[in-house]
């Protein structure tokens, strides 16, 4: 669901104030693994407690999830791998 | 970057073991840029052959599959778009102007009766024709941090914007990717018209 974040928590006084409900920066930020752990975690209890926020939290790992599961990958056609294959062994030519 | 004169083996190494196993990933985001499979070919072989000209400016333990996203992207906007029937990049400014409005605001509210149990019952199809539909730019936007799970740096650097740029560039695109799901949503009767 979550990325993992790698992110370290900035200093700024900004990025130090508890998440605004209507704050939907904050919750990409955190869905996109952006967000230091203190944030995430911040987040995660505040969630627990606000219906709004925890009903936009869902709905955008939902549109994540379909966006993964939905969408019909294609598979690499054959003769493009040849054809690329090809072409680069025509460089030594 | 200085670049690396490799010798013809070390370009052959890197070029299969680096290149090649991105070339699914490639083809689907060419795929979904062009929405057709003869221009995503083509898009694709011309990134790779690139890819390989230029191969000694790739440093060697970075990130290989965002680089080849970036040739793949320069060659779509520079090259590839000016001989397909895409229509011509998003106007940023009209755009932003639009998107900082309160008539935006209040759009992006009329679609906060989307709940993630309707999104569930979306299928395949309608996703794809809601993400088709979005401006190359927005479209490009959500295939890279949602679908193939570019960092924002990552991003920047394939898109040669700054990192607030990719914020905002995400923040535009889901809002509209919202409006879009939610009227096939109420098309296909999974939701109520308001």
């Amino acid at each position: 669901m979550l990325k993992k974040t790698t992110a370290q928590c900035p200093e700024s006084e900004e990025n130090t104030k508890p998440c605004n409900c209507c704050c939907i920066e904050t919750l990409y930020t955190i869905l996109d693994g952006e967000a230091c752990e203190q944030q995430s975690q911040e987040l995660m209890a505040h969630i627990e407690k606000c219906l709004p926020c925890y009903q936009q939290y869902d709905l955008e790992v939902a549109i994540r999830e379909v966006l993964k599961t939905h969408l019909q990958k294609k598979e690499v056609p054959q003769d493009l791998i040849e054809s690329i294959k090809m072409k680069i062994s025509n460089f030594y030519v | 970057m200085i670049p690396t004169n490799y010798t013809e083996q070390e370009k052959n190494h890197i070029f299969q073991k680096e290149m090649i196993p991105h070339l699914e990933s490639m083809y689907n985001f060419a795929f979904r840029l062009t929405l057709d499979e003869d221009d995503a070919k083509d898009l694709v072989q011309d990134t790779y052959l690139k890819a390989f000209r230029f191969i000694n400016s790739f440093e060697k333990g970075t990130n290989a599959k965002a680089w080849l996203f970036r040739i793949l992207k320069n060659s779509f906007i520079n090259d590839f778009r000016k001989k397909s029937k895409q229509p011509s990049k998003v106007d940023y400014q009209e755009v932003e102007t639009f998107y900082n409005s309160e008539e935006f605001d209040k759009e992006i509210e009329a679609t906060t009766d989307l709940r993630s149990e309707t999104v569930q019952e979306l299928i395949g199809d309608e996703v794809a024709s809601a993400i088709n539909s979005l401006d190359v730019d927005f479209r490009i936007a959500i295939i890279l941090c949602d679908i193939e799970g570019f960092t924002y740096e990552e991003m920047a650097k394939i898109l040669d914007i700054p990192i607030g740029t990719v914020r905002s560039r995400l923040h535009r695109a889901r809002g509209l990717l919202k409006e879009k799901l939610s009227s096939y949503a109420k098309k296909m009767g999974y939701l109520k018209n308001t």
